[in-house]
């Protein structure tokens, strides 16, 4: 399945797309994600992260039209 | 339509400012007060502070624009949160920690009831938009973990609160429920 993935890492954010399983789990998609952004495939994102870059990320998991992975930092403040 | 915010801090003042000309009913539950650290990220005159939030924003609105809102200077709980939550039509949460989440979430869920939520991450690189059934509760690292209340982070702030007003003008319009990822750089809707 061709999934999107979404990635932002320390404010950079750019797009990612790959043929993956959608059912995938979360670690697979955050190795995934750093090999791509390490390897300067993901525009907008500079490629020299750290190891484990993405490990306390989360993943949202999106299934309409186009499946969506976002991999982003956690949200939890509002107010 | 009786639209309800929970919370109004970073996220659920400026929110408020923005949504201050939907022709609906509005209202706020919050029940800190401003503080004087609060006037750097959050939309509060100086004035306001020592007041509680909610009673705040309902007095700035009022003055400024003559806006009406509807203000509940309480903390929301199991026991009062059919009271405060039961009349609304679209809840709107930005509340700051995963407890008092999970508590409208639930609500919402239960009863059903339409329901939006928006975060940020602690240090301001990227803030959510997400209606309830997307919507993935984040606890904090720590209890009272610092929050995007010093200086700097008013771009990403006013971003993600449009955002979400833009969201509920999109509900209001066709019931469409639109997501937003937020950057500093960017803002996507999907």
């Amino acid at each position: 399945m061709n999934v999107l993935i979404n990635i932002t890492y320390r404010g950079q954010s750019g797009n990612y797309f790959v043929n993956i399983d959608s059912g995938v789990d979360d670690q697979t998609i955050k190795n995934i994600c750093e090999e791509a952004v390490r390897n300067g495939e993901v525009p907008g994102i500079s490629p020299n992260i750290p190891k484990n870059a993405f490990a306390n990320f989360v993943i949202d998991r999106f299934h309409g039209n186009q499946t969506r992975f976002v991999v982003r930092p956690k949200v939890p403040f509002g107010a | 339509m009786h639209i309800v915010f929970c919370g109004g801090g970073a996220l659920g003042s400026h929110a408020l400012l923005l949504a201050r000309d939907l022709e609906h009913d509005l209202s706020v539950i919050d029940f800190d007060r401003v503080e004087t650290k609060n006037l750097a990220s959050q939309w509060f005159v100086k004035q306001m502070v020592g007041k509680n939030k909610a009673t705040a924003l309902k007095t700035q609105l009022l003055n400024f624009y003559g806006a009406r809102l509807q203000d509940h200077a309480i903390r929301l709980t199991a026991l009062n949160i059919e009271t405060l939550l039961g009349p609304a039509d679209l809840i709107v949460e930005c509340f700051d920690n995963a407890e008092s989440r999970r508590l409208v979430q639930d609500f919402a869920r239960t009863k059903q009831k339409a329901c939006v939520h928006a975060g940020l991450a602690a240090n301001g690189e990227f803030g959510v938009v997400r209606w309830d059934k997307d919507f993935v509760i984040d606890a904090e690292d720590a209890p009272g973990q610092a929050t995007c209340e010093g200086r700097g982070f008013l771009p990403i702030i006013l971003r993600a609160s449009s955002s979400l007003v833009a969201s509920i003008q999109f509900y209001l319009a066709d019931k469409s429920q639109v997501n937003w990822n937020i950057s500093p750089r960017n803002a996507e809707s999907f």
